[in-house]
């Protein structure tokens, strides 16, 4: 009976092992497999979708929803969530233009537009671990809040012609090195900040502590607090990011810049494979989500399909990740 | 039956069946329900091996066994929580299969778990109509007759409870009865109750056997989960008993005495058991003066020395985890004074206390010990980042991966690699886990929330020999356990707590389970208002 209980033992181990294989297979190649097989599926349609050039395009596009979709990686491994980021970007944007435009400033309103981002995120983190109010009514409240006020300083105008006061303004948008268009460089950059964060720091290791299990985090001695609101303020810098980004690409800055990019964002995440209830996930996997819903939308326009199909075909492609990822996890 | 009559505080008209079918025997050669060699596997445990198991109507069949010996994965089986991998569930004669609880209830099983499953802001009537609610011609629900069967289920039971009443507002012996009540509205023929004493006092104990003894006298089969023997005495027909999820026997409890149960439980002696080492006890470590938090605790005094085991008894919510949580700066104190090494200190945080060589290996492993998503190693060095030697702020896999051996290989965790997440490790792996995280962060105070909680007969063995490494390198140990011989087996010197205050001490020699049961159980001054 020992021997027949240690067999069960090992036979339950290794179907164990088997399954775990195959759940973090798809965890790590799902996404991507999905992205390579509809770019086939594109391919076979539309030849010039095979093109560096179109690619280049296709990158582009990615940029801002990658940037935005870092720090909101971040946000969702914890298991919060950031409605305010579109609010943050358009408020950091149109603080930086303003100082260009109407005080002669120079290059170092891009810091500014990184600081305002930053500040911003922390107040969020700071309302939400202080206030002790559940991330998704702060950040709906800071998104109404922040958009307003990013109207109020411009009074509703954009700022245009950045460039005429600062010529080389456009360096974050429009120029190239090489191949790569910056926006696609600072998309890279950003992701590579996070991903070493998430790897080779304690901020990382607390990142995936807190989502996982915030009590038992709370009882190692973590102090949770500190650790949200570095996560809130690394999303607002984020923001920031995507602000300058935006606003050298566009050479203005208005209040109603990115409105709902934050759903983008989160899209990307949870494409990318991140559990929306936090603990588990990975900023490549966001990479490949943000890149995904981008092949979906210059296929579509390709294939001469309207956008508002896009739409529709977007919303499934969320709702048809998060399914598989749920069957997925039922396996383990 | 006429005794609940007189009880009756209303002037309603009362429609009480008299229940009882009578001539119902335990010697009715049908059993209503059979489990045939039935056996429930879990990832690195057998939980359930070729299990037995009948019941009569009419009958309490007692199941015993210790912690971990697989007599609540037998209650999931039998309340449709879980499915057997082998065997089959026979009841009255027909080979059924409960594929949710919902199917389990409409064969007539029903269970009363440990935590109950009422709702706590509907009132005692809601909750057992919950589901089945009586209707008027239209789809309204029709309250007043309700409440009126609510109230004759009740005193059929012999409680005389406001069906008005918020389950919220009661204790736990009331919700018990509730529960029972509901089930019984659910036409239950089969009632199992799951470790129905572990969180009530003596006399509501008594008042839910005499409860017991007229729903056997009505002809209901009912199974008894319970770790206290005087239970199984109180009101057994006959007991199983389980040992490592093997079936051991089935004995009628006419001959069987609570010794011969536990022989059959343990299967070994208790040496062997908790094979405690004596260490020199050394300077006093941990002195808490007066601790005080309203309502909670109050005057918590004692003291720990290094090499010395000091146990906590004392019934479920006692206070006895809430001193811990106190000391380990989870929760505020209202008054009262830690000392540790002799120097005085508050901690506002677990960090405080983690940085004073304090740690808490808690009660619930999976829930406030582990994050279970992350990895073995993830999960060692979470409390001392700084002692893996990274520079600050960093924290690199190979620091965490190189950390995670030395524990692996120290402390003997059975993992296949320091990257597995702690939820595929077994209950006594992951608790190895818990230690090492405590080890690296070099603590010296261990406090052990029911240490051996979920963990197999085997791994308590070595759970018990990494206690007393720890005292050998002079480590003071404070354990909670509600398992009376592993507190009689494992520690120095034993307080016993009710009601949040310390009522008794034993030391070694002189500890008995029925002198920290006495103290631990004594009657209290608060009484439910359960009728007799």
């Amino acid at each position: 009976m020992i021997t027949g209980s240690a067999s069960m033992e090992t036979l339950a181990k290794a179907e164990q092992r088997r399954k775990i294989t195959f759940g973090s297979i798809w965890a790590t190649f799902g996404p991507l497999l999905s992205l390579i097989i509809l770019s086939l599926v594109i391919y076979s349609q539309e030849a010039v979708f095979m093109t560096g050039g179109n690619w280049t395009n296709i990158a582009r596009q990615a940029a801002l929803t990658a940037i935005l979709g870092v720090g909101m990686t971040f946000v969702i491994l914890t298991g919060g969530i950031d409605l305010s980021v579109g609010s943050i970007l358009a408020l950091s944007a149109v603080s930086g233009a303003l100082l260009i435009d109407r005080h002669g400033w120079g290059m170092e309103a891009v810091l500014v537009m990184l600081g305002v981002g930053a500040f911003c995120g922390m107040i969020n983190g700071l309302i939400i671990t202080l206030g002790k109010i559940p991330p998704f009514i702060v950040t709906l409240g800071t998104m109404q809040i922040f958009r307003g006020a990013a109207s109020e300083i411009t009074s509703g105008q954009p700022i245009s012609f950045l460039t005429s006061n600062v010529p080389n303004f456009d360096v974050f948008g429009t120029r190239k090195l090489g191949p790569l268009p910056s926006p696609v460089i600072i998309a890279l950059i950003t992701f590579l900040v996070g991903f070493l964060i998430l790897r080779y720091t304690r901020l990382g290791l607390y990142v995936f502590a807190i989502g996982g299990n915030e009590t038992a985090t709370r009882f190692s001695g973590v102090h949770i607090n500190r650790y949200k609101v570095a996560v809130y303020t690394f999303m607002g810098l984020c923001c920031g990011v995507a602000a300058v980004m935006l606003s050298s690409r566009l050479n203005s800055a208005k209040a109603d810049f990115a409105t709902g990019e934050e759903l983008n964002a989160i899209a990307a995440v949870v494409i990318g494979g991140t559990s929306l209830f936090g603990g588990e996930g990975t900023v490549v996997g966001t990479m490949i989500g943000a890149l995904l819903m981008a092949v979906i939308r210059n296929g579509l326009t390709l294939m001469h399909i309207s956008a508002f199909y896009q739409q529709i075909v977007i919303g499934a492609v969320i709702i048809l990740a998060v399914l598989i990822d749920r069957l997925r996890r039922r396996g383990t | 039956m006429t005794d609940s009559r007189s009880s009756r505080t209303q002037g309603e008209s009362l429609d009480v069946p008299d229940g009882a079918p009578g001539g119902l025997s335990v010697d009715e050669h049908v059993p209503v329900l059979e489990l045939r060699a039935v056996s429930k596997r879990f990832p690195g445990v057998v939980a359930l091996d070729q299990v037995d198991f009948d019941l009569y109507a009419g009958e309490v069949h007692v199941l015993v066994g210790e912690n971990g010996a697989g007599k609540s994965t037998l209650v999931k089986l039998l309340a449709g929580i879980y499915q057997p991998d082998e065997g089959e569930i026979v009841l009255d004669g027909k080979v059924v299969h409960f594929n949710s609880p919902h199917e389990a209830q409409s064969h007539g099983v029903s269970t009363v778990h440990q935590e109950l499953n009422l709702i706590p802001h509907l009132d005692v009537g809601k909750n057992i109509f919950l589901g089945r609610e009586p209707m008027r011609p239209g789809g309204v629900i029709d309250w007043p007759s309700l409440y009126r069967q609510s109230r004759e289920q009740l005193l059929a039971l012999g409680i005389n409870l406001d069906p008005h009443r918020r389950v919220s507002t009661m204790g736990v012996a009331l919700q018990q009865m509730t529960e029972i009540a509901k089930a019984l509205v659910a036409d239950a023929r089969i009632l199992i109750l799951d470790e129905p004493t572990a969180a009530i006092t003596a006399e509501e104990a008594e008042q839910l056997f005499r409860l017991v003894d007229r729903l056997r006298a009505q002809g209901t089969a009912i199974i008894l989960i319970s770790h206290h023997l005087e239970d199984a005495t109180r009101v057994g027909d006959r007991a199983t008993v389980l040992r490592d999820g093997a079936y051991v026997d089935t004995v009628s409890m006419k001959s069987a005495t609570p010794a011969d149960l536990i022989r059959m439980m343990v299967g070994r002696d208790l040496e062997q058991q908790y094979p405690k080492v004596e260490v020199a006890p050394g300077d006093v470590a941990l002195r808490v003066d007066q601790l005080h938090r309203e309502g909670v605790i109050s005057d918590i005094s004692f003291e720990v020395r290094s090499g010395e085991v000091v146990s906590l008894a004392g019934l479920v919510g006692a206070g006895r985890s809430e001193v811990a949580r106190a000391i380990f700066g989870i929760d505020a104190i209202d008054s009262g004074q830690v000392w540790i090494d002799g120097k005085p200190v508050k901690h506002r945080s677990p960090g405080d206390a983690i940085h004073n060589g304090v740690a808490l290996l808690p009660e619930d492993r999976k829930q406030q010990g582990l994050v279970l998503l992350l990895a073995v190693a993830d999960n060692i060095v979470m409390a001392a980042p700084d002692k893996t030697g990274s520079p600050p702020g960093l924290l690199p896999p190979f620091a965490r991966v190189r950390v995670a051996r030395k524990f692996i290989g120290l402390l003997n965790i059975k993992t296949p690699s320091s990257k597995q997440k702690v939820k595929f490790l077994s209950g006594g792996n992951q608790q190895k886990v818990v230690l090492a995280k405590w080890m690296l962060s070099h603590a010296n105070i261990f406090i052990f929330d029911e240490p051996t909680r979920g963990i197999d007969v085997g791994a308590k063995v070595e759970v018990y020999r990494l206690m007393n490494e720890l005292l050998e390198r002079g480590a003071a140990i404070l354990m909670i356990s509600s398992e009376l011989p592993e507190v009689l087996g494992m520690s120095d010197r034993i307080l016993v707590m009710r009601e949040g205050r310390i009522v008794a001490e034993f030391d070694r020699e002189s500890a008995t389970q029925e002198g920290i049961m006495g103290h631990a159980a004594a009657q209290t001054h608060e009484t439910e208002e359960v009728a007799a």
